[in-house]
């Protein structure tokens, strides 16, 4: 099956050899009907009539995902995402220049890039779109984009997802997208932990790992003595009692049994 | 703003590009190795891999040899956006 359908316009992409496909008009139809458990990611590219999505969407079937590029009015929307499991529209969401965008959308690497995002300052969220999308888009609480230890803070009205989807850019600052994926998403922080070439899975190695990416010291957790952390961190004691294990994952803002994961 | 390792033009050409984010999973200490939509974490205190996915034999070994000769500065450049967890630092920091 084709990972990516485009409509619209060649591209460099495409002829690099990704895995997509150009779908003319007059095969919209078709490629709707073909659809199946698998989703179906189409791409609407600058400028493209998106008559035949519209025309056809009632034979649509199985699980389509749909990328505008450009926006389109406010009726045809609501019909598009009537149909489409998901839709993402380039003018609401800052996307990948098009050929990353068509990359990010057919790489094996997909689950661990995004394609675009928005940023929401009045709830404090940045929403970032996956590059796989059956996945859910995520939400990142702006916070959590802490200034790096040389006083480079992010501008959030300088968005952009770049690099083919491995990095966020708030203006001079950037996150790495699996540095993102590993806080947020468990899944995600699950495989990464199997890839790891060599790997501490022991508790107290996890505890570390999420200390240091909050950015605490082992004096940071009130009620527990550093020396009592560092115990637990390097082995030296069993797993804590219950209530010091619930004050360090207050501390840390996740939950006692999401600490080993990490 | 990220800082980026300079590379010879034939690998910049060739889309490698070196860098340390403001924002990456903290430990361990690393430096990110990129092409395109593939990324490569590279130890800072060891000079290992840290991950299997994507395959580590994909980075030609000359670009890592250009790397790991750059350690000292990408160390420093580690220290500075990240002092919390120093690369100096081991199991036994604060």
């Amino acid at each position: 099956m084709d990972d990516v359908l485009l409509l619209g316009p060649e591209s460099a992409a495409l002829r690099a050899g990704t895995r997509c496909r150009h779908v003319r008009p007059q095969e919209v139809r078709a490629a709707l009907e073909r659809g199946g458990r698998r989703p179906t990611c189409w791409v609407a590219g600058h400028g493209t009539s998106l008559k035949p999505l519209v025309e056809f969407a009632d034979d649509m079937r199985g699980d389509h995902r749909l990328v505008l590029l450009d926006a389109v009015n406010e009726g045809r929307e609501a019909v598009l995402r009537a149909r489409f499991r998901s839709v993402i529209v380039g003018d609401e969401a800052s996307l990948l220049p098009f050929d990353e965008l068509l990359c990010a959308l057919t790489s094996p690497e997909r689950d661990r890039l995004f394609i675009g995002g928005t940023v929401d300052l009045d709830d404090g969220v940045v929403l970032l779109h996956r590059a796989d999308l059956s996945l859910p888009p995520l939400l990142v609480p702006t916070a959590w984009f802490t200034p790096s230890g040389d006083g480079t803070a992010p501008d959030f009205a300088r968005f952009a997802v770049v690099d083919y989807g491995t990095s966020v850019q708030l203006g001079e600052y950037e996150a790495s997208a699996t540095a993102i994926l590993y806080e947020f998403d468990a899944d995600f922080r699950r495989q990464a932990r199997r890839d790891l070439a060599e790997s501490d899975a022991s508790f107290g190695a996890a505890l570390r790992r999420l200390r240091l990416q909050k950015g605490l010291s082992r004096a940071d957790f009130p009620g527990i003595s550093p020396k009592q952390i560092a115990r637990i961190e390097r082995g030296e004691t069993d797993q804590p009692r219950q209530a010091t294990l619930a004050r360090i994952a207050e501390r840390l803002g996740v939950a006692p049994e999401d600490i080993a994961s990490y | 703003m990220p800082f980026a390792l300079p590379l010879p033009i034939e690998w910049k050409q060739s889309g490698w590009r070196v860098r340390i984010a403001e924002k990456e999973r903290v430990e361990p200490p690393h430096v990110t190795i990129r092409r395109r939509e593939r990324t490569w974490r590279l130890g800072l205190r060891d000079g290992r891999f840290l991950d299997r996915r994507p395959p580590p034999s994909e980075v030609p070994d000359t670009l890592l040899t250009i790397v790991t000769s750059a350690f000292p500065v990408l160390i420093e450049e580690w220290d500075r956006k990240y002092p919390h967890n120093p690369v100096s630092s081991g199991a036994d920091d604060g």
